[in-house]
């Protein structure tokens, strides 16, 4: 019971969660000092403004620019807080958007501390098969016979040809038969996309239904007529989880992250009784 | 919260558990077939590519200011999946989905200020607490026309260099803001990245602009994330950046350098550089061209895009008055943001094939030819959607995007002059011939060259230059067989051969298949005289139907079918397939030249068409409405001495 409880991912991002929201609150209670009217600047905070300094313009501050850091780190904190207790924080729609969304963000750093198990990552490969698929692959040779050039008889003469060949029972292309292609004849593990980009897509929607093992035709293309020879025909299968591991895992992460996400977010809005007054629409 | 430290200890136990990696060390035997010999797979023999692979090397997302501030709403997976063949919903609600796939993709935003616009948006306090960041960001929640005046004078003060430096350096290399940011470009394309199948290159915009003139360069990654984000890009605004190209040369060093990665770069729109995108005495800076510089340009930028949104980039009619077909997609108002009108004397230093004739005479004054460079279409989209096609194109930014006016608005208008809003260009594609589908192998084939540009159609374009082709190879079972084997691929040199009298090409062509049909093939030479001035000549080798030359050489035109009033066309005309086997006849060994293809389609309606037809409303007077898409291959080049 409790080991199955350990492997529930849920269970692991409240964990986390929870020991994340405490950190970032201890943090947070330090800096501020016990006493109210009490500012201090801390060694951290100095240094922290050394190094912005330095990156933005290669190089230290001298002492009396490193006094205008603080007195300027001093006086946002003495303008911060008078704006507290006037409540200029409040009702204002940009410091409202920043916060919500630096909870946003927190969400996101919890959604991503979690590794899904060997269990997840099956289960979640098995549950979206589609996604992962391998397509098929086929291998074929072809003759092709120019519409533009032969007119009408682009049809006769491929006709004539695939008598030919099955009477020959040939596998093989015959000489130079037919007309030029630029993509040669042979094509060999081409998936249904590939076949497309290079055919046209009515072509490869019949060039699937074909037997293999002998001469069709004549298939048309966005380029004229085809006589068509499939070799072999691997279908489309779902790989084992190590050939995709990576790919599942970081779609298992995203999805997790969305639901996360909005789990935390229900999670919080639970605690609000909502009120949407109505508007009177008929005015 | 108090009583939450117990579960501390949980999160420690899971951080810290990490797997071990494996390692062990092989027999002699069991690696020594990996070497040489004969291949077990019959696959593996075939050393050339078999198709070219379609992509974009330019497409802006929501992330950029720009882009955001016209509205973008769409990210890096958004992007991706579109590109893939997915259909999304665009910034503007509309449903969106490509006729096909893309095989590959670089997400190139802006590396200045990426992801400043979000804060803006938000009002952040990051942003607010400088006078502009708090003007602009007032500006943007009163919507409206305040939000469309404030995008304008955003982008006029950024690309005028007047954004206040501290404001910039928080979206800055060094800034943690920016290094999340950078950290989810490179995780959304390592996330997207499916070898075999699609590749999520890695890539940033470097937009140097000097003056509102246009020095923009993207920076493509041939890495994954591991080493691609071991840096943040390389911006223009110092004390960091740099608008010199001398400077992010250096920065693309230091990267491999450091990391053992490779990267590329390659330009853009020199159309809208008022002269400065291809210098031959001095860069802008006043720094004369040396040896150095030639070097490290040609190092570093083996291509350029020659074809996008804002405006076709091969040549200009008044730069190349003998070519009829010159004047295309043209935009030579001004500089990017119409701060200065262009003058003539400013074009020759803007177009691609006056470039590469300018290169072969720095190549004899400076001992390295500087524009050597292989060609690509591109979008420079920046709605997210990489959209090429006339009639499904979304425009050049969110406010673009399909509707009854875009055609209406002007794209930039000031007193200097107007880019029209009908004018935009539904542009490019970047072919690449790669042996497989992964960053690795495009990578490799973008550095050797062995890629073509179209303005949005996909046709298939092989080119192939030697000493020896005969007619019997182009018409044999596999023409690419013997022209790998005879000569070299576009983007090569041509080999040396003792006694040969002149190059001899192999092209060939074959239309998009749901595309049109192929008006003719052009090569396009370039040479340097003996007295050091060039020369250019623009040959038909091979064409449709049985129309011959006149007189003086000029082929009839194609003909036309377009139905302007009903957005139509039909492939009544032109063929499917071209091909030619053709000898240059006015061959010099003792001048260094240049050959490239270019394919025309017959002609078809524009982008305009299909919206004044699809929204019933009348097309601008004074807009063009039909064009001839067209291929650019990369060159060959010819070399007479060393």
């Amino acid at each position: 019971m409790l080991k199955n409880l350990i492997r529930e991912p849920l269970l692991h991002f409240m964990l986390i969660g929870a020991a994340l929201f405490l950190i970032y609150y201890l943090q947070n209670d330090t800096g501020a000092g016990d006493d109210r009217n009490q500012i201090v600047i801390t060694e951290a905070q100095v240094d922290r403004l050394i190094t912005m300094w330095e990156k933005q313009r290669q190089r230290l501050p001298t002492p009396d620019e490193l006094n205008g850091l603080i007195e300027g780190q001093i006086r946002e904190e003495v303008l911060y807080r008078e704006a507290l207790d006037m409540g200029l924080d409040q009702n204002d729609a940009g410091v409202r958007r920043r916060l919500a969304r630096k909870m946003e963000f927190l969400f996101a750093d919890i959604s991503d501390q979690v590794e899904p198990s060997e269990t997840q990552l099956k289960d979640y490969l098995d549950a979206n098969t589609g996604k992962f698929e391998v397509p098929g692959r086929i291998d074929f040779i072809q003759i092709y016979f120019n519409t533009d050039k032969r007119g009408s008889k682009a049809n006769e003469d491929a006709k004539l040809l695939l008598t030919s060949l099955e009477e020959e029972r040939s596998n093989q292309v015959p000489g130079m038969e037919g007309d030029r292609f630029m993509f040669g004849y042979e094509h060999e593990r081409l998936s249904p996309a590939e076949v497309t980009s290079m055919f046209g897509k009515d072509f490869t929607e019949v060039l699937y239904e074909l037997p293999p093992g002998s001469w069709q035709g004549p298939v048309v293309s966005s380029y004229g007529l085809h006589l068509v020879y499939i070799r072999e025909k691997t279908p489309s299968f779902v790989p084992e989880l190590d050939d995709v591991r990576t790919k599942v895992r970081s779609e298992w992460l995203s999805e997790q992250r969305r639901e996360m996400d909005d789990l935390f977010y229900q999670q919080l809005r639970q605690q609000y009784e909502i009120v949407v007054e109505a508007r009177d629409n008929s005015g | 919260m108090k009583h939450f430290s117990s579960l501390l200890s949980a999160t420690v136990a899971i951080v810290l558990s990490s797997p071990t990696t494996a390692q062990f060390t092989p027999s002699e035997e069991s690696v020594s077939h990996l070497f040489g010999g004969t291949v077990y797979s019959p696959y593996a023999q075939r050393s050339f590519p078999s198709r070219p692979l379609w992509g974009d090397t330019h497409l802006h997302t929501g992330l950029s200011v720009d882009a955001g501030l016209f509205g973008a709403t769409l990210g890096l997976d958004d992007a991706y999946q579109f590109a893939r063949g997915v259909e999304v919903k665009s910034s503007t609600g509309q449903p969106a989905r490509l006729s096909r796939p893309l095989d590959w993709l670089v997400i190139a935003d802006h590396s200045d200020g990426m992801g400043l616009i979000d804060d803006l948006i938000a009002a952040a306090p990051e942003v607010t607490r400088f006078e502009q960041g708090a003007r602009w960001a007032e500006g943007l929640r009163e919507g409206g026309q305040a939000s469309v005046e404030t995008s304008l004078d955003l982008i006029t003060t950024f690309s005028q260099g007047k954004v206040d430096q501290e404001l910039m350096a928080t979206y800055s290399p060094g800034s943690k803001i920016y290094a999340s940011v950078w950290d989810k470009v490179v995780k959304a394309a390592d996330e997207n990245n499916e070898p075999g199948k699609f590749s999520a290159i890695i890539g940033f915009e470097w937009t140097s602009l000097v003056k509102g003139n246009n020095l923009h360069r993207n920076v493509l990654f041939r890495d994954g994330g591991e080493k691609a984000g071991q840096v943040v890009p390389f911006t223009t605004y110092p004390p960091i950046g740099s608008t010199d190209p001398l400077d992010l040369y250096q920065w693309m060093e230091d990267y491999e350098k450091k990391t053992g990665g490779s990267v590329l770069a390659l330009a853009h729109n020199g159309n809208l550089s008022n002269g400065l995108m291809f210098p031959v005495d001095a860069q802008y800076t006043g720094k004369k061209l040396d040896a150095s510089y030639v070097k490290k340009r040609a190092k570093w930028e083996p291509m350029y895009e020659v074809t996008q949104i804002k405006g076709d980039g091969e040549t200009h009619p008044l730069l190349s008055p003998q070519d009829e077909f010159a004047d295309y997609e043209t935009w030579d108002a001004g500089n990017l943001d119409l701060s200065e009108a262009k003058s003539e004397k400013m074009l020759s230093s803007e177009y691609a094939r006056e470039a590469l004739k300018k290169g072969l005479l720095l190549e004899t004054k400076l001992g390295v030819n500087p524009y050597k460079f292989g060609m690509v279409g591109s979008t420079d989209s920046h709605t997210a959607l990489a959209t090429a096609q006339e009639d499904n194109f979304f425009g050049k930014h969110a406010g673009g995007e399909p509707s009854a006016e875009r055609m209406m608005h002007p794209f930039t208008k000031t007193d200097k002059g107007v880019f029209e809003g009908y004018e935009v260009v539904a542009s490019g594609l970047a072919a690449v011939w790669a042996k497989e589908n992964t960053r690795e192998s495009i990578f490799d084939a973008m550095e050797r060259k062995e890629v073509y540009a179209t303005t949005g159609s996909r046709m298939m374009v092989r080119f192939f230059g030697g000493w020896d082709y005969t007619e019997a190879d182009l018409n044999s079972r596999q023409p690419a067989f013997v022209g790998y084997e005879k000569g070299v691929p576009m983007g090569g040199d041509l080999r040396k051969k003792q006694n040969a009298k002149a190059p001899v090409f192999m092209v060939y062509a074959l239309r998009d298949p749901i595309g049109a049909n192929l008006d003719r093939i052009q090569i396009v030479k370039g040479w340097l005289d003996t007295k050091g001035k060039t020369h250019e000549k623009v040959y038909d080798v091979a064409w449709s139907g049985n129309r011959k030359p006149d007189a003086r050489g000029k082929l009839p035109v194609v003909g036309n079918t377009v139905d302007v009033k009903n957005a139509n066309w039909t492939n009544t005309i032109g063929a499917s397939e071209l091909g030619t086997v053709w000898t240059d006849p006015d061959f010099d060994p003792g001048e260094n030249a240049f050959y490239y293809a270019r394919v025309l389609e017959i002609p078809t309606p524009r982008w305009i068409v299909y919206d004044a037809y699809r929204y019933g409303v009348e097309i601008p007077k004074g807009a063009i409405t039909t064009h001839q898409e067209r291929a650019y291959t990369s060159p060959i080049w010819y070399t007479s001495k060393k």
